[in-house]
Formats: C-alpha cells, structure tokens, sequence
C-alpha cells in the first residue's frame, strides 16, 4: 500500500465546503436556546402559581373565618350529621346554605385552586430537564 | 545527612498512583464538562469545532447540501441531549461520526425503495495510475463528488471520512469500529473503486 498516490492528490483537490449561512445559529437554538427559552419561560408560571397559592390561602381563610363568624359552621355541621335531610326536605336545605355560605368567597377560592393547578402544571412542562451527573 | 534520616524529617510528599491518576481533559472533554454546567459559549464552541468536517462527511455521503446539513444538525442536537453520558476522557469526533453515519445510512436507505445489491466485492479493481487530463477537467469537483457517491457505502463511507473530514486511520478504525489495518485494507479498496470510477467518467481515447 503506498501513500499519496495519484488518487490521494486528486481528492486532495475536493473542495471542502464551508458549512451553511446561520447553520451554528441554527443548532444552539434547537439545542441550548431551547432549554433557555423553556427555563425563561418557567419563571411567570412559578410566579403566578405562587399568587394563586396566597389568594387560595387568603380566601380559604377569609372563608373559615366568615362561616364562623355566622351560623354557617353550625348549618354544615347539622348537614353532615344528618344527611337524610337532603333527601326529607332538599329545599330547606338549599334555602339555608344559600344563607349563610359566601359565594363570593367560595367562587374566588376555586377560580384560585383552578389557576393553581394550571400553573403548576406550566412550570413542570417548561422546566429545563434534570442533567444526571456522569458516571 | 543520609536518605533514610531525611525520610524521617520531611513530610512524604503526597502522589498518586499512576494506575489511579486520571488522565487530562482534552479541549473537547473541558467543553463538555462547562457545557454541562449550562456555561455559556461552550456548547458553541464544541459546535464550531466539529461542523465542517462533519458536514463534509455528511455532504460526500449524501450528496446533497440539503440533506448533509439536517443530519449534522441531527447529530448535535443528540449531542446535546447525551452530554450528561458522555465519558469527557474519550475524545469526542468519533462519536460524533458514528451518530452522524449512522443517520447518513437511514437517510440513504429511505431514498432507497429498492434495496441495491452490493456488487463492488465481484468487481475488477483498478491499480493503473489515472491520465494527467483528469486532473484538468473543469468539472473536477463535480467528478470527484460523483465518484465517491457511485461508491457502494460502506466505501463511501471511508473515502468520505478520509478525504472529506479528513480523519486519522486510527480514528477510522474509531468510528467504524474496525482495527487501524483493517481501515487502512478497505480505504485501498476503496481507492482501487474509485480509480475505476474516475476512469469510466474519461471519453474513449
């Protein structure tokens, strides 16, 4: 086998080609850009699950805080005790939680834990995968 | 003041064991590391290093700009995706080869509806050095280009390594998982394969 023959100096002479226009632009945004983009882009859902959770915390305080304030505590613990009362009379019951359990507050509390769960599922998505550490 | 009293005063200086010394980073391996540790511009600069050879590679594979440039991007999108496996004391280009030939050869059998017969072991080699007037041809580039592509693929393969990327025997041997001798035996086959291809592309004399 002898080197540099006569085909050896004739592929010496193949161009080389220079690689595409943007192509390393290309790849660090199909590779590090990503995990930047979706680390970035984790942030807003961090925090927005963050002020659902205080509004969750908030009105489920203000809730416990009203029921016992007025007789709704005493309503909901007779209910409980006593469920056959849905069934016996259903409109008396309706008519009393209408009274004393406040909506308002109730609707907040939901649309919160709504927006909780929403979120954190945002911040799971977009987080950067975990790298495991070489062996 | 003899050796085994001075033993006795000054500290043992403290060595590792040669057979527990780790060896040094390559440039490669130290870029791997900080790019796992999300270091800005390491990552780049892996890319950087390793592009054009590896796009020429895919490029005399496939023959097409197009197609060459997916696959080199293909393959550093899986290197990025392995760096946490990566073994940073193995030098990087030929893993990067392998990833990067083995997409080449599924690109090349989706074109391939019909799988070809590899009929280049029944074929007579050619040892006889090729005329002067090919060298002058206009369209060299073109001819050499072809040349390798006419080439079943497993020297194709190596012709393009060689050549195009411009990869050691030993590295070779590397990529293709074959000995230093053995890639040196296929890559003169390979040769006598395209002295016979070039020689079909001259007009009759």
């Amino acid at each position: 086998m002898h080197d540099n023959d006569d085909i050896d100096r004739l592929f010496a002479r193949l161009d080389r080609a220079n690689v595409p226009d943007a192509f390393t632009a290309r790849v660090l945004a199909q590779t590090v850009g990503k995990t930047q983009a979706r680390a970035t882009l984790a942030w807003p859902w961090l925090v927005a699950g963050l002020g659902a959770l205080t509004l969750l915390s908030m009105t489920g305080y203000m809730l416990g805080a009203n029921l016992a304030a007025s007789d709704g505590l005493d309503v909901l613990v007779a209910l409980f005790g006593d469920l056959g009362l849905v069934a016996t009379a259903p409109g008396e019951v309706v008519a009393a939680l209408s009274d004393v359990i406040p909506w308002g507050l109730v609707a907040l509390a939901g649309v919160s834990a709504a927006f909780l769960v929403w979120a954190v599922g945002n911040v799971v998505s977009r987080a950067p995968a975990p790298r495991r550490q070489a062996a | 003041m003899s050796a085994a009293v001075l033993a006795g005063y000054w500290p043992v200086p403290f060595s590792v064991p040669s057979s527990v010394a780790k060896p040094t980073l390559s440039v490669d391996g130290q870029h791997i590391v900080a790019a796992r540790r999300e270091h800005p511009g390491a990552f780049e600069a892996l890319v950087r290093t390793h592009e054009r050879p590896l796009y020429n590679f895919c490029l005399r594979m496939l023959g097409q700009a197009d197609d060459a440039a997916d696959v080199t991007q293909e393959t550093f999108v899986q290197l990025y995706s392995n760096l946490a496996r990566l073994d940073e004391y193995e030098p990087l280009a030929p893993w990067l080869f392998r990833v990067a030939r083995n997409r080449c050869i599924d690109v090349i059998r989706r074109r391939r509806t019909i799988p070809l017969e590899d009929d280049a072991e029944y074929e007579p080699l050619d040892d006889e050095p090729l005329p002067d007037v090919l060298v002058e041809r206009a369209d060299i580039q073109r001819v050499l280009g072809e040349a390798i592509a006419s080439l079943p693929t497993q020297y194709a393969e190596i012709v393009a390594l060689r050549y195009a990327a411009e990869r050691s025997f030993a590295e070779i041997g590397a990529i293709l998982d074959l000995e230093e001798g053995a890639a040196r035996v296929r890559f003169h086959r390979a040769k006598a394969l395209l002295r016979r291809r070039l020689r079909d592309t001259l007009p009759e004399s």
